[in-house]
């Protein structure tokens, strides 16, 4: 029978093979780049690692995770088919070993790893992936977010080890999403009546480099690693995850996590602007490092290319407040962005040039000039004002005719509470608004509240923040289209000329031609000043406890410390 | 008496479903919930964090993720659908799974309650132990140097919040900047790692050590209050006429204190003793979280913010009995404190 099993596969993979030698030019096949990992020197194993986390995670399942603490946690357990090298976004092979993509990008084909196994040991093959795709795909899997990219996908089975999705339409990040595809173990759910609330959703099987041991809810999870972990000889992995135990403390609370690190109770701690500057080169400045030789911790300051959240006020353009361009181009100039920058993020971050990461390939390079970007200037805010028919009556409020009434400049800038930089950031605004006559009146809700303002469009303007990704779609946050349905068009901004783009930037193969494209929309967004762009953080803050070591400490397109490469210093 | 512990019994139940139902009514119009947070975090808003999965979410996908998320929660039908179906489940003692871990809403207050127990039980003893005798010999030796120095110290831990001294201790006692030495406890949580390896002797000892801080936090936090009505009740007692009568009839000081006096001036104390059940199983919202405690007044924070409805109402539906069971043993130990009392 295994004979059998294996002339059949052999049979396959000729035909595979040959199929992907003959097949038309257009035909994209996986190219193996060396890797950062495969140079680095061999690193001791062993020992225990304290992390932090900030909450429990939802759930330990990865069709199932949505919150960023969960996340963290598949990272230990669940392998994808390929990860992304964060040295130069290259594929690396994973739990698969190759893909050939059709030339009309429509038939993605993958193969497995034949070594890949699930932790207790049994193989991991195309059932599990069909088993995984399916369940997903099952409207009754709470999996909405994720299932939404892979609407109008298909899966054929090939064989065990090989294995087909089909898209109906092909798009730019279509290979990125597949191939961050985290099949789950087949043989655990398979029998399951209701996979959402079934037990081995918190009892996971998985198949990457640590198996869970423990998990004490609200206390901490301890992970072990996988001594007979399929993957550990192979180049790309063998020098990785090094430490033996990893316990993931979990404390909500910043301030406790921070005391926890000085004393060494955890191991790494990622910094804000604040603590950075008020305690680790302020009142702590002597208990830290430079070099993890000096001190018993130290601290890291490294920026890098990961596009990095940012702040923006945002005006609602339904408000005929804020509908004219030269009123909200006068009110980003009224903005006193070193001011923020100095005094709420200690310079820590820079003014905010673009939604999609100011300093990466898919911001227009021009932006980042000091020359052509829009600063503080009162003169220039004041005549952009007077020309969109703003008066100044000696009241000390400007005001305006608008639809036949007497409108005085005044609006509320909302934002959310328990967020003491933004309501900073709110006061130095209105302070400098109202040497311009204009009245700013702030309101701090709680984050469920702010949310029901925001999706209701109950507000005038806020104060808010979006998250960095490595590929960002523009259709999310600024196509017309995104205003209905409490999408994220929140603003109500329409550019037809942005929507065009957005589409043919959606359908865009080549990465560079792509970046054009974005750095257009990025140019044309930025002239119309929908948003009032403030800040984005500038630089990677960690701190590390100096038993750490590691060869390379944060990458590329990193977001932070490159925990799978630490060993402890002996 | 009998017929009256029953009525209080039987009222109970009204009562209760009154208390459940406000709370229903309350937290179904509250702005926001899980659905939007959910979609807000999927979406990536917020800004604090890294990348987030999905930036592509366009309208009909949000719509679509809304419906699903509501079916999710339980909250495609109409409140008062939801009350009634809540009610039939806790009647089987269902209170359903919480909307953010999953697990269900009882297990996470069974898990929480042993560690909001094990300080909030010492915690209320101890403020009993130290309060009673300290404003008995206040109102004895009213006037003393020792009056006057306790009430300065009872004016300044009154007057400095709980939160602050909880601080001021971890800062001190639980970090090496301020002692010599060291820290002399662990910096918040409820266990050290170890605690499964270790002797039945020493899990006390660790137990001690973790819980010893957030104790005397909250003990400080209420003895004051205790004392000074202590020492009011104490004072009010022994200037009354039956003790001037006890002193002529030349009783010895001890008799006429704890025989005839104390019994009489605990009974303003014991108006709050049936509430502090209701104090043990809600935890502490302000001691755990700067002690790293997982107890039943961080998971009620959390809940709360979270709109984790089948959590949020688990903890009132206990709180609810406890207040209500409270108020029947208040009406007990006054019984028991001053036996010429009696209930029709």
């Amino acid at each position: 029978m295994f004979i059998k099993k294996n002339i059949i596969l052999s049979i396959f993979n000729i035909f595979f093979c040959s199929f992907s030698f003959a097949s038309s030019t257009d035909q994209v096949k996986f190219e193996k780049k060396q890797t950062y990992y495969e140079r680095m020197p061999k690193l001791n194993k062993g020992g225990v690692l304290h992390f932090q986390l900030s909450n429990d995670p939802k759930v330990m399942n990865p069709l199932l995770s949505e919150d960023s603490e969960s996340n963290s946690v598949e990272g230990y357990l669940w392998m994808s088919l390929f990860n992304l090298d964060p040295e130069t976004l290259n594929f690396i092979p994973a739990l698969a070993t190759e893909y050939v993509i059709s030339g009309d990008k429509k038939s993605y084909t993958f193969k497995l790893n034949e070594l890949a196994k699930w932790q207790d040991g049994t193989p991991v093959t195309s059932e599990d992936i069909k088993f995984t795709f399916d369940t997903l795909m099952n409207p009754k899997t709470h999996a909405a977010a994720l299932r939404s990219f892979f609407e109008g996908v298909s899966l054929k089975v090939i064989d065990n080890l090989h294995f087909t999705f089909h898209v109906e339409e092909p798009k730019f990040d279509t290979l990125n999403f597949l191939t961050a595809f985290i099949p789950i173990q087949k043989k655990q759910f398979e029998l399951s009546k209701d996979f959402n609330n079934d037990k081995g959703i918190m009892n996971p099987i998985g198949n990457s480099a640590y198996v869970m041991e423990k998990y004490l809810r609200s206390q901490k999870i301890i992970f072990k690693r996988n001594k007979n972990w399929w993957a550990k000889d192979l180049p790309d992995y063998k020098n990785r995850f090094n430490i033996d135990e990893i316990i993931l403390d979990i404390i909500p609370d910043p301030n406790l996590a921070y005391e926890k690190f000085l004393k060494g109770d955890i191991d790494q701690i990622s910094f804000n602007a604040e603590q950075w500057n008020n305690k680790v080169t302020g009142i702590d400045k002597e208990k830290f490092g430079t070099t993890p030789q000096q001190k018993k911790v130290w601290s890291l300051k490294e920026k890098n290319k990961f596009p990095k959240p940012y702040t923006f006020i945002a005006w609602n353009l339904k408000n005929p407040l804020f509908q004219n361009v030269k009123t909200r181009t006068a009110l980003s100039y009224l903005v006193d962005y070193k001011k923020i920058n100095d005094t709420v993020y200690y310079n820590l971050y820079t003014q905010s040039t673009s939604p999609f990461g100011s300093f990466t390939d898919n911001s227009d390079p021009e932006l980042r000039k000091k020359d052509k970007i829009i600063t503080f200037d009162k003169t220039k805010a004041l005549s952009l004002l007077k020309e969109d028919g703003w008066m100044n009556d000696g009241s000390g409020v400007l005001f305006k005719e608008i639809n036949g009434k007497k409108v005085n400049f005044e609006f509320t800038l909302d934002t959310n509470a328990n967020n003491p930089a933004r309501l900073k950031i709110a006061q130095i605004v209105k302070e400098t608004y109202k040497t311009a006559g204009i009245k700013v009146n702030i309101r701090t809700t709680e984050w469920n509240s702010f949310l029901d303002n925001l999706n209701k469009r109950n507000f005038e303007s806020l104060i808010l923040g979006w998250s960095g990704t490595l590929f960002p779609n523009a259709k999310q946050i600024w196509d017309s289209s995104s205003e209905k349905n409490e999408g994220s068009n929140f603003i109500s901004y329409n550019n037809p000329k942005v929507d065009e783009l957005i589409k043919k930037s959606n359908i865009e193969f080549n990465q560079s031609k792509r970046n054009k494209i974005m750095q257009e929309i990025n140019r044309i967004i930025y002239q119309d000043q929908p948003y009032t762009f403030l800040s984005e953080v500038n630089f990677i803050l960690e701190g590390l406890n100096s038993k750490i070591n590691s060869p390379r400490w944060i990458s590329t397109y990193e977001s932070g410390a490159a925990s799978d490469l630490f060993y402890l210093v002996k | 008496m009998r017929k009256y512990f029953i009525r209080r019994f039987l009222a109970i139940i009204p009562m209760f479903f009154l208390m459940t139902a406000s709370y229903f009514c309350i937290q179904n119009y509250l702005p926001g919930g899980p659905v939007q947070e959910a979609i807000a975090r999927i979406r990536g808003m917020g800004g604090e964090g890294g990348s987030t999965k999905s930036t592509s979410m366009g309208p009909e996908d949000i719509k679509k993720l809304t419906h699903e998320l509501e079916v999710q929660y339980g909250l495609d039908k109409p409140a008062l659908t939801r009350y009634f179906i809540w009610v039939k489940n806790i009647l089987s003692l269902n209170f359903g799974d919480s909307l953010t871990t999953r697990a269900p809403a009882i297990d996470q207050i069974i898990e929480r309650l042993p560690i909001s127990l094990s300080f909030g039980i010492p915690g209320f003893f101890l403020t009993y132990l130290i309060a009673i005798p300290l404003g008995v010999v206040m109102a004895l030796k009213e006037g003393s140097k020792f009056d006057t120095i306790s009430s300065f110290i009872l004016f300044i831990t009154y007057s400095i919040p709980a939160l602050v001294f909880a601080v001021i201790f971890l800062l001190i006692f639980c970090t090496d900047r301020f002692l010599p030495f060291g820290a002399l406890f662990p910096l918040g949580g409820w266990r050290s790692d170890n605690y499964e390896d270790l002797s039945f002797i020493l899990k006390f000892v660790d137990l001690i050590k973790h819980m010893f801080l957030p104790v005397l936090a909250s003990v400080i936090g209420n003895f004051t209050i205790f004392a000074m009505l202590q020492k009011d009740s104490m004072l009010e007692v022994i200037r009354s006429d039956y003790i001037r009568t006890a002193k002529a009839k030349g009783l010895s000081d001890n008799v006429i204190v704890f025989k005839h006096a104390l019994r009489n001036a605990l009974l303003p104390l014991m108006v709050g003793f049936g509430a502090v059940l209701g104090t043990f199983l809600g935890g502490s919202i302000i001691i755990e979280p700067i002690f790293g405690l997982p107890g039943i007044g961080v998971l009620s924070l959390q809940s709360l913010a979270s709109r984790d409805f089948n959590v949020v109402m688990a903890i009132v539906v206990l709180q609810s009995l406890a207040i209500l069971f409270g108020q029947i043993l208040n009406d007990i130990v006054y019984v028991i404190v001053d036996p010429r009392i009696e209930y029709k």
